[in-house]
Formats: C-alpha cells, structure tokens, sequence
C-alpha cells in the first residue's frame, strides 16, 4: 500500500540518513568543518568583542565613576535610590554647587562637590596625601569634616595641606590635594578650582538654600541587565521629574568618539568574520552539489519529485547545520575562553564573565548562514535531469550567479544586523558586498575571456594550468569571488585597522596640550605669547571667548521649555562661549556649507554639527545672541564635525573675528608643558595672576589608557579574523580536490614528472592568486576609502604597501594551498584513482 | 484488441549539436502489450538508450508521443512523471546505479520510501531476501561484488511491483556467468510479479529470450517491429 508522498517525518528520517552517510564525503566535510570553523569564528569573536566592549564601557564608566548617572537640579525622586537598591545595584550621592570659600582674608570661588561614603562607585580619585609626593589612587571621598583640593586653590588662597578651610558656615580641614576625580566630566574648562567634601558636612555648611544653583546627581553601578533596566525605567521617568540620564558614552565626547570608533570596527570585524565563513560554505557547497548530480539522477528515476528533493535537502541543511554549529559554539567558547586567560590584562581590570547569547547566537547564525550559503546551491539540483542515469554529458545548469548571490546576500542581510548591532553599517556593508560581488565576477569573467583568447594561438604543455582555468571558467569564477572577496574582506580591514589607529595616534599626539590657559584678558595676550615662546613652548593658538545667550533662531525667541531634549533645554537655558577663526581649524571638518573667506560679510556663524542638530538649528537659519545688552545677529554658513579627541579647545559656535569685534572677550590658549618644567606655570601665574592654568595631565593618560586599551581588543579581534580567513581560503582551494585528484592522475599516466606538475598547477594557482588578490585589494581599497571618509569620519589615507602586500600574501595562500593540494594528490597510487573515478 | 502498455508513435528526439539540431531518434512506432518482453538492440550510438529514456520518462520527445497505461508523459509535468516511475515503473542499469553512500537495504528502502510505503522495511528485507541477499542488507555498494550490485538493483526495481521493467543493459558491466545468472533472476522476477519488461542490449542471446524485438539503425526503426 501507498501513500504516495514521504510526509514530513519519511522526509526527515531520508534526510537524516542520507546525511548520515553523505558525512563521508570530502565535500561536505568541507562543508561541516568549514561551518564549525565560521561558527567557532563567530562565537569567540562575539564572546570576545562583547566581553571587550562589556570591559571597554566599565573602563568609560570609570569616566562617570559610575554605570550610569541622574543628575538634577532639583533633589532627585526618593523611590528611584529605593528601587536602585532593591534591584541588587550600588548607589552613590553627591551633589554639586559653586560657591565661595575662605581662608583667613582671602576669598575663592570653587567648585565645591559633596560626596558621600560610596563615591566613586567606578575608578578611582587620585590624591596627594600628607606625606606623599605623587598622587595615589583611592576608592573613596574625603572623610568627614575632610576637604580635599586642587593645588591652584592652595596658591590661590596660600593654602597648607592640614589647614581648614571655610566652606558655608562650616570649617572643614584640608586633607589632601586633588589631582584626579573620575567624573570630572563636562567640567574641563570650569573656572573655579574643585573642593571635595563630605556629603555628610553639607548641611552645616548652610549653603543650599531656596535658589541655590546646585545639581543633584544619583551614581548607579551594578551588573550590565540591572543597570539597563534600572536606565529603562529612569529614562521614563526623567522628563516628567526634569532630571536627565547620563550614561558613560555620554560622559565625555572625545572618549566617546574613541569608543564609537572602536566599536565600529569589532562590529565591522565580526561581520567581516561572518561574510568568510559564508564564502567557504559556498564553495564547498557548490563542489558538493556538483557531485551529487549523479545520485540526484537516480532519485529522480526512482520517483523523487522536485519539492521531495527540495525538502529533503533543507532539512539536510537544517540538521548539519544544527550539528555543526553547535560544536563550532563549543569549540569557539573554549577557544574564547583559552584566549581570554591567555590575554588576561588586555583589558584593564577583570573581564567580564562571557555570557550564553553569543553561543547560541553562533548557533542560529550558522544555520542561517547555511541556509543561504548552501541552499541554494542545492536546491538547484532539483532541476537535475533523471535522463542523466542512462546520459551522463547531459548538462546540469547548476544554480545561476544570481541565484548563489541572492542567498548569500540574503544571509548576510539578515545576519549582519544581528552580528554587528548596527543597521546602518549593515546596508552599507550590503552594499559594498554586492558591488564587490559584482567587481570580482565582471573582472573575473574579462580576465578569463582574455585569457582564453591568449590561449587559443599557443600550445605548450606548461600552458595546462592556464588552460585548466578558462575551461573551469564557472568554478573558477567562483573561486575568484570567493577568493576575491576573502582577500578583499582581510585587506579592507587591515587598512580601516590601519586608519583607525593612525587616526587615533594623531587625534590624541604625544604632544597634545595637556595645559589650557583661561581668562586671559585681551591686553595680556602679546605679553603671555611672549613669556611662553621664550620658554620654548609653542602655542597652539590664542582664540577669543565671549560669553553670550542664544535668544532667537529664525526671529523666533529661544526658552528652554520650548525643546523637549534635556541637553537642549540646557544649552538654550546658558551662555555659550563664541570664538572666532579666520579659516576651519585642522580638527574640524566642514560637513555642510561653506566657510568664510576673508572680504566677505563678517555676519556668519558657523555650528558644530551635533549642537546645530540637538537645537534644531540648520544651514541657513538666522541666529540672534544676547551679549550684555547687546544683540548679535548672524547667518548660519556653515556646519562642522568636531574631532574632540585632539583634546584641543574647539568651540561649537564661531564667527568670522571682524563679527566679534568690539565686544567683552577673554582669552583661551593650551599647550603642552615640558617634563619637569612646572617652573613655568609658578611663573606664569605670578606674571599674570588673573589668568587660570588649568591642568589635562591626568586627565590625558586616563583617555590614552582607555584608548590604548580599545586599540588591543581590536588587535586581537583583527588577528582573529586574519587567522580564521586564511583557513577560509585553503578550505576554498580545497574544495576542488577531486578535479586536482583527477588531472594529476591522468598527467601522471601520460608520463608527466613531479616537476612539470608542479610548474602546471604553480601557474594555475598562482594565476587564480594572483587575479584573486588584485581585484579583491582594488576592490578593499575602494571599500577603505568609503569606510573611512562616509562611515567612520577619518581621514583615508592612501595605502599602497598595505595593498601590495595584501595582493601578494593573498597570491602566496592560495598558490600553498594549491601546491599543497596537488602534492597530496601525487602520492595517491594512478590505480586506485582511476578505479575510483571509473 | 491489444492490451498495450507502452506505446510510441512517430517518437523523434534531437538535440542541440555543434552544427545545429541533431536527430538521433527519427519516426519510431512500436507498442509493448502488458506482460511481454521487448528487446531494443541496435549498434552503439543508434539511440536505443535515448529510446528507452523516452520510453521511461526521463526525457520528453521532441516530436511524437509515448504512452505508458494510457498517459502521454510529454503531456505530464516533470513531478507527475517523477510519480508514475515511482508507482509503475522500475529500473535496473548496466551501471547498477546503486547509491553509494547507502547500504544494499537503505537502497531498496528508498522508493518504497519515497512513496510513503507503510512496512517499507520488511518489503526490502523480503526483496533483498528474493534475491538472495538477506546477509548482504547492511553492506555498502562497494563492498558487493557486480553481480550482487545488479541483484541488489533488481530487488530495487522490483520492490515496488512495477508495471513496466525497464533495463539498459543489465548484463553489460558483468561476466558471462554472472550476466546468465543475473538474466535468470530478472526473468524469473519478471514472471513472479507480471511485469512487461523492456530492455535495451547489445547481447544477442538476452534479446533472443525476449518476445518482442525493436532494431535500431543510426536511429530509425529497422525494419519494424519484429515479434519472435
């Protein structure tokens, strides 16, 4: 009796059996391996870059010395510390105000900050002890009745260490010099020197009063999933109690940039990690697919239909897939897990615990990958004729490039987001896959035709390899793309790595100003430019600041209530500091309109981007500013993209110098202090008291560190990827073993030497090499330069060794792997091949 | 009134060449009645293996028709013609056409499988057992001598009781002893189970042991269909 279909558990368990037994073929053991290798890829990368990046926002949280921070200038809601609490996370108080302070007759202005008994909740404070000379680390606030404080405020006020200090109405003693606070966040350029105190000394100070300008700020750390929830919920609640949520990429610009940049490149590198293991699914796939042709045939003559075959082999994809990418899972997280103990110290502080999800993360993509990788490649058999049982010349078409391209393009779309969190890089990663897709294959099909056409005037046996490749011209084309985009995936992101930390190693130089000068008055600026050249220092430039308050935008007045964004109602809510600048400064870079030249109308502004955006003010609006009692009024000309991580003093508005003529300016200046000349800051402040130096020194190392230690988690991502790429490339050499296996044999019947053999196949990989690795660096190099000057905003810089020796490894792999390929084949006895081929 | 089978009228077949469209099958015009033997000799290269492929459905004519139980397969779609052979037709090839990567068993298990037979596997054990390999079941094609491939193909072919036998020269791959013996089986099979069988062979005396005869010339039929 029949029933005529297999149903769904008869397709399973033929499925299930003909994998089983299929498992012993070459191919699609080819295939397996390769899937546990891309899938160990993915699971140690992705464990590795979400530990790095886990570490890599602790080490940004030790900028906020917290995990996340709410800040008000009003007391902030009870229940929110309550809840902070009862969710297992840490808490930490303080608040901030300005305020004067006293000592004897003298009298400063500070900026005092009251801490309490948990603070820092992330990092640490540096500070001089009595008895110290440097500064040392601690994890704590000054105790009660304590004040710590930055030196200037002891030259200001003629301070000891042991002395009090009037601070309110309380009498506080100086315990330590100030040289580090983690959070010294937004504060860089803050007039007044920092005094630290006690939480618990601030209601004797008597200072907060009704309209006491004071903030508020709770610190939250715990781990990550509390920490996310507990700002979910805070984020909810922060508009309506008008309190903000400041998380620690939003602690500080230029350490953010750092990050993001980073960031972008473990994103892109897992990606790139992703498209690999992709291309030697699909070459091996296609070699497996290629030889079941003839078992196809029979099925058919014994009555399998199209969509019996269709399902038998997706649930074939499924169960491999499945199996081989859960050992791939393992393999990745004990290899993850061997790498980390060997790298221990990589990231500052421990690493945090690896977590399940990229696992299992690894595992769906690796099915998905497969699906779209090998699928459609086999799904194509399904068009074999079963006419092929009696005929085997009768032609099997194979799947169309359009078809191969359309399923890896679609494993990659759908994959991509999901490995590199980031939809935006994902289109455009898409995009460049499938115009470099395209490259390789037109490039890859005119070189072949040339060749070819070269050929048909020449004959000589040495000329064999060549031949071989014009005649394979499908699998080699294939090849060529799969080689192609495998060299040009190593090489783009050796030159974006490359990019990246040239970009970071002149944004953040060793001779970036580590002092900055304020308030120097405008008659004082040819004296001060005088004393320090005369030390041998060098200015990077002396620019105005004047205070002013944005009042109208389009004639339309300017309130804070008017924005819904926090950050805007406080900008509209403050003074700005304008600046002048005769032409754009060496770290900004226009992003729309133009900037002024000299003659022109001097009534123009020109924005930082992100200010320009977060005030909704665009290219072309009419911008009004209040100074004292005077309005200014200009047109917005142009728009910048600021790289804060120079570290040298930038301004989000300014002016051609002819606009701020004539109203009340000061000063501003940096520089880098020589080693051991702290002699020239004692002087300078006696030449010119009124002037405030203001020390970045710690502050510097601290973005370095971070920034260094970003630069060897991505090191390490980067090799990674090398090392699992290189394996993609032999495992696609690889794949053509039985035609190597076959041509080899019948050479060698016909008396072909081991030599002539060898030059053959040198010339056949080599050739594949070569045309492989050029067009894949072309196609890198253009990928490079777009990365680099649309997606991650650095400068390209033009990398001619790196694509030379791109192109010329990438040669070098292949014509070793071939050579290895066509030894093994050479020690196989002539007999049993041709047994075996019959 | 005839009871035939397969049936093929003005059959032409050709194929795309070098130097334009060839025809390696021209006119052919025969039927098979149900429960005969038919036997298509013919030299090598006169198109009896395409001739049997179109017979079998697995190619389309490029002109004509055949009919098989009263189904122009030209008029089927490649599924449906996938189904009949699963239902009403069995193979045995000079090449054995065994899949390699399964055991003697798992090969006759495939179509019953492939049909959602209920008890596939006491059918195959019993066919495998019919044709005298039970000891044989779990042996992988390479691990069988030629003879027993073929029987193992045999066992498959018969498995599912089909209609219509058709073989491409069962005995081509085996020495005389083992091809008589193979023969032997076939036409034993061939009685148990009322099968019409056709097949195509170069061997005179396999030919002679069929009832009916197709001859081949540089694909035309020659001189007609001769019944013995």
């Amino acid at each position: 009796m029949t029933d005529r279909s297999p149903g769904v558990v008869g397709l399973l368990r033929l499925g299930a059996r003909a994998l089983r037994r299929d498992m012993r073929n070459p191919h699609l053991v080819v295939v397996a391996v390769a899937l546990v290798i891309a899938v160990a890829g993915m699971t140690a990368v992705g464990t590795f870059t979400d530990r790095v990046q886990r570490a890599l926002t602790a080490q940004a949280g030790s900028l906020l010395a917290a995990d996340l921070a709410l800040q008000s200038s009003r007391p902030l809601p009870e229940d929110l510390q309550a809840r902070a609490i009862a969710n297992g996370l840490r808490v930490s108080e303080q608040v901030n105000m300005r305020s004067m302070v006293s000592h004897a007759d003298g009298l400063q202005m500070v900026e005092l900050k009251a801490v309490d008994g948990a603070y820092p909740l992330r990092g640490e404070v540096q500070v001089i002890l009595p008895g110290d000379t440097r500064p040392g680390p601690l994890q704590a606030g000054p105790g009660a009745g304590e004040v710590w404080v930055e030196s200037r405020l002891l030259g200001l006020l003629s301070l000891q260490v042991g002395d009090t200090l009037k601070v309110g109405a309380a009498t506080l003693r100086i315990a330590g010099v100030l040289a580090l606070e983690p959070d010294r966040a937004g504060d860089l350029f803050s007039i007044a020197p920092r005094v630290m105190m006690n939480l618990a000394d601030l209601t004797a100070t008597r200072l907060i009063l009704p309209g006491s300008r004071l903030q508020y700020t709770l610190s939250i750390a715990g781990p990550d999933t509390a920490v996310e929830a507990f700002a979910k919920h805070a984020r909810r609640l922060a508009r309506p109690n008008g309190f903000r949520v400041v998380s620690p990429d939003e602690a500080r610009p230029e350490v953010r940039s750092a990050l993001d940049h980073a960031r972008q490149f473990l994103s892109l590198a897992a990606l790139v990690a992703t498209t690999l293991a992709g291309l030697a699914i699909l070459v091996a796939a296609h070699s497996f697919a290629r030889e079941q042709v003839d078992t196809i045939a029979i099925w058919r003559t014994l009555g399998a239909t199209r969509s019996t075959l269709g399902w038998l082999h997706t649930s074939q994809v499924v169960l491999l897939g499945l199996l081989a990418s859960m050992v791939g899972a393992a393999v990745g997280s004990g290899l993850e897990f061997g790498l980390s103990r060997a790298l221990a110290g990589l990231v500052q502080g421990e690493m945090p615990a690896g977590s399940l999800r990229p696992a299992l993360s690894g595992v769906a993509a690796g099915v998905l990958a497969l699906m779209g990788f090998a699928l459609p490649q086999l799904l194509a058999l399904r068009e074999v004729s079963p006419a092929r049982v009696l005929r085997r010349d009768l032609p099997w078409r194979g799947p169309g490039p359009g078809m191969i391209a359309g399923g890896a393009l679609a494993a990659i779309g759908l994959l991509a987001p999901w490995q590199s969190g980031d939809t935006q890089l994902t289109l455009w990663a898409l995009g460049g896959l499938s115009a470099c897709l395209l490259l390789l294959f037109g490039c890859g099909r005119a070189a072949l035709w040339l060749l070819d056409a070269w050929l048909r005037r020449r004959t000589a046996w040495w000329l064999t390899g060549f031949t071989n490749l014009t005649r394979r011209s499908g699998l080699v084309g294939l090849q060529i793309c799969a080689l192609g985009m495998s060299l040009a995936a190593i090489t783009l992101l050796g030159l974006v790595r490359s990019d990246l930390v040239a970009n970071w190693t002149e944004s953040l130089p060793q001779d970036a100003p580590d002092q900055f000068l304020i308030n120097i008055e405008p008659e004082e600026v040819a004296a001060l430019e005088a004393f320090l050249t005369g030390e041998g220092i060098r200015l990077g430039g002396v620019w105005p600041m004047v205070r002013a308050r944005l009042v109208s935008i389009n004639d339309r007045p300017v309130q804070p209530e008017d924005f819904t964004d926090p950050r805007a109602r406080r900008l509209a809510d403050r003074e700005f500091n304008l600046s002048t600048a005769d032409e754009l400064k060496h770290d900004n870079r226009l992003v729309a309109g133009k900037f002024w030249q000299a003659g022109e109308s001097p009534a123009q502004f020109s924005f930082e981007i992100e200010i320009a955006r977060t005030l909704g003010i665009e290219l072309g609006d009419t911008v009004s500013y209040r100074i004292a009692d005077r309005l200014l009024t200009g047109k917005v000309t142009s728009l910048r993209a600021v790289n804060w991580e120079t570290m040298e003093a930038n301004f989000f508005v300014v002016s051609p110098p002819a606009f701020l003529e004539g109203y009340p300016a000061t000063h501003i200046t940096s520089f880098k202090l020589p080693e051991a000349r702290e002699d020239i800051l004692k002087e300078l402040s006696a030449r010119h008291p009124s002037v405030t130096v203001i020390d970045v020194q710690a502050l510097l190392r601290q973005v370095r560190g971070v920034m260094d230690r970003a630069l060897s988690a991505i090191e390490f991502v980067f090799f990674f990827t090398l090392a699992a790429s290189v394996v993609v490339v032999f495992a696609a050499v690889e794949a053509t073993h039985g035609e190597r296996l076959h041509d080899v044999t019948v050479m060698k019947t016909l008396g072909a030497t081991r030599d002539r053999i060898l030059v053959v196949t040198s010339l056949e990989f080599a050739s594949l090499g070569v045309l492989a690795g050029v067009i894949g660096t072309v196609a890198a190099s253009l990928g490079a330069w777009w990365l680099a000057t649309r997606l991650l905003n650095m400068e390209y810089h033009f990398n001619g060794a790196a694509l030379l020796l791109g192109a010329g490894l990438g040669t070098l792999a292949v014509w070793l792997a071939g050579l290895r390929a066509v030894v093994g084949a050479w020690r196989q006895p002539v007999a049993q091949v041709l047994r075996e081929w019959s | 009134m005839t009871d035939g089978l397969v049936i093929a009228e003005h059959l032409c077949k050709e194929f795309a060449g070098p130097e334009g469209l060839l025809r390696v099958l021209d006119d052919i015009n025969f039927t098979v009645e149900r429960g005969t033997t038919c036997a298509i000799v013919g030299a090598s290269g006169s198109g009896k293996s395409t001739l049997l492929g179109l017979l079998a459905g697995l190619e389309v004519p490029s002109a004509g028709r055949c009919l098989i139980g009263g189904h122009d397969l030209a008029r089927m779609d490649e599924d449906a013609r996938a189904r009949l052979r699963n239902e009403r037709i069995g193979f045995v090839f000079q090449q054995f056409h065994l899949l390699a990567t399964l055991t003697a068993l798992e090969n006759v298990l495939l179509p019953l499988e492939l049909a959602g037979h209920t008890g596939a596997r006491e059918v195959a054990s019993a066919a495998l057992a019919r044709v005298g390999l039970a000891a044989r079941a779990g042996h992988l094609p390479r691990q069988l001598s030629g003879g027993e491939q073929q029987r193992v193909a045999l066992a498959r072919a018969f498995c599912t009781n089909p209609e219509v036998l058709f073989a491409d020269e069962p005995t081509g791959n085996l020495d005389t002893r083992t091809a008589g013996q193979v023969m032997d089986l076939m036409f034993e099979l061939n009685r148990e189970h009322a099968t019409t069988l056709i097949l195509v062979t170069h061997d005179e005396r396999l030919a002679q042991r069929c009832a009916m005869r197709v001859t081949l010339e540089a694909g035309r039929q020659h001189p007609s269909p001769a019944h013995d």
